[in-house]
């Protein structure tokens, strides 16, 4: 027969007493071998867990932070729907099947969201006549300098939601979303480039911090007219209608919701929206909770 | 309720919460906030830590909570790394910073008079005081079992060790807080009196 360890003993004593199953009298009455020795053991223990248990956050304290829990909770949903809602459309249904741009595209679509609610004006060009964004800037060479790039512009923009200077038609905002979509279509022509997933991820949390800010655009009525707007977008991605045509100045107020789009039809409007359940922004981009319970990395709880 | 349909229980509430429904994250909440708030305080003995972490450790849980996935790890073990992994952080910040106040007023006592208040202070600052002497293991094992409430299962797997050696960290914990109690101040005598 196994003799049982005082360890293994004192775990059994301290969660009957714990629980109010029984006294330590009873305790020790079971194991009269251990008494002496597991009886001051026993009483610590107890007197430890009771003191603990006599505490609690204030309720004012508690309320406040389940206020903010759920508020912050509320935000993230906003955000998920907004995002949702835009990976249904057919143009992204072909981005999403490429692995890894799920999450890009749907921070793609937030910036274009945040750019043409609160500007009223598609990307940054506006009535730009040389045709907006596409040519605010030489395109980067190569997808690694596009990385590169991309990753000055977020940081500037993050920089700025940071301190809550930013706005929706911030002219960075709408050079992110340029470069989102220079990296993408370099990434569909056959370029594979390094640290694209992690870029995900923080342009994912850039954005999720100015819907924030901006809270009231997740379930703004403008958010639908600029689905006609993605179309236009959709327009210069490889296989897409001419530049041309995509480029042209688009305001969002001119153009209804329920209206076809004016200019070609989406790539593949047809398409079942088959990667939807991997678009959580960056599935990919941070370990899974068991192996890394905070997204900063992991760290063991032991010593 | 057994504990398989506790985990069950549990497991439904996680998922809810994930999907967004907002009774879940409240029930969630309301079931965790007050041990991870006891957690944070036997780690930090400071309730103005306790307070703000506490709160900022749940907006990190919602950060996560999507990409928590139903393996081994109880959801406990996993909400209490996050919290592990916040305080580190946390320290991190206050040693550029300088300490601050430990124990402090706006400790909340359940149902106790002044008297008993007062008395409780003095308790849970001798708890606290001798629990920050104890070398890190032994200090984690405590604030888990004694101010998280975890069992010793799930807190082995929150500290990625065996039950065995969980127990064995507790009872060296408890012997060495024991004689720590027992050596002579004001609140032994109290205790003592108690006891008999």
């Amino acid at each position: 027969m196994k003799v049982k360890k005082l360890e293994d003993i004192l775990e059994e004593c301290i969660n009957a007493g714990v629980e109010g199953r029984r006294t330590v009298e009873q305790s020790l009455s079971l194991y009269p071998a251990y008494a002496e020795e597991l009886e001051p053991l026993l009483r610590a223990a107890l007197r430890i867990s009771d003191e603990f248990h006599a505490y609690s956050p204030a309720p004012a304290l508690q309320q406040r932070g389940l206020h903010r829990f759920l508020a912050a909770a509320n935000d993230r949903h906003r955000v998920r729907q907004l995002t949702s809602g835009f990976e249904r459309r057919g143009w992204l249904s072909g981005l999403l099947r490429t692995p890894g741009l799920a999450g890009m595209a749907a921070a793609a679509a937030v910036v274009v969201v945040t750019v043409a609610v609160a500007g009223g004006v598609m990307l940054s060009g506006g009535d730009n006549e040389n045709g907006g964004a596409s040519v605010v800037n030489p395109p980067a060479t190569n997808s690694t300098d596009a990385l590169a790039v991309l990753r000055t512009k977020v940081d500037a923009t993050k920089d700025k939601a940071l301190t809550g200077s930013i706005t929706a038609q911030d002219p960075d905002l709408a050079e992110v979303q340029r470069l989102i979509e220079e990296l993408r279509s370099q990434i569909e022509r056959g370029t594979s480039p390094q640290g694209a997933e992690q870029m995900i991820a923080e342009i994912d949390a850039l954005l999720q911090q100015i819907v924030i800010a901006n809270p009231d655009l997740a379930n703004d009525p403008v958010v639908m007219e600029t689905e006609e707007s993605t179309r236009n977008i959709a327009n210069v991605l490889p296989g897409g209608a001419t530049p041309a045509a995509a480029t042209q100045p688009v305001t969002p107020t001119a153009v209804p919701a329920t209206e076809p789009p004016t200019v070609a039809p989406t790539p593949a409007p047809t398409d079942p929206p088959t990667a939807a359940p991997t678009a959580t922004p960056a599935p990919t981009a941070t370990p899974a909770p068991t192996e890394t319970a905070d997204a900063r990395g992991p760290q063991g709880l032991g010593d | 309720m057994s504990p398989n349909s506790e985990a069950q229980g549990e497991r439904l509430i996680v998922d809810a919460a994930r999907a967004g429904d907002e009774s879940a994250l409240t029930e969630l909440y309301q079931t965790y906030f007050p041990r991870v708030y006891r957690y944070i305080l036997a780690r930090t003995g400071n309730t103005y830590d306790a307070e703000d972490l506490t709160e900022d450790i749940f907006i990190k849980v919602l950060e996560a909570l999507d990409r928590f996935q139903w393996r081994e790890a109880p959801f406990s073990a996993w909400l209490f790394r996050i919290a592990h992994n916040a305080l580190i952080s946390q320290r991190r910040k206050q040693t550029a910073r300088g300490p601050t106040s430990q124990l402090n007023d706006a400790l909340s006592v359940d149902s106790a008079g002044p008297e008993e208040l007062v008395e409780s202070r003095l308790a849970i600052n001798e708890v606290m005081t001798a629990a920050q002497t104890l070398p890190e293991a032994q200090r984690q094992v405590i604030a888990l079992r004694f101010g998280a409430g975890l069992s010793v299962a799930e807190t082995a797997r929150a500290m990625g060790k065996g039950e065995g050696n969980v127990k064995v960290i507790q009872h060296k914990a408890i012997a060495k807080l024991r004689e720590m109690f027992g050596q002579p101040k004001k609140r032994q005598k109290v205790y003592e009196s108690e006891k008999a």
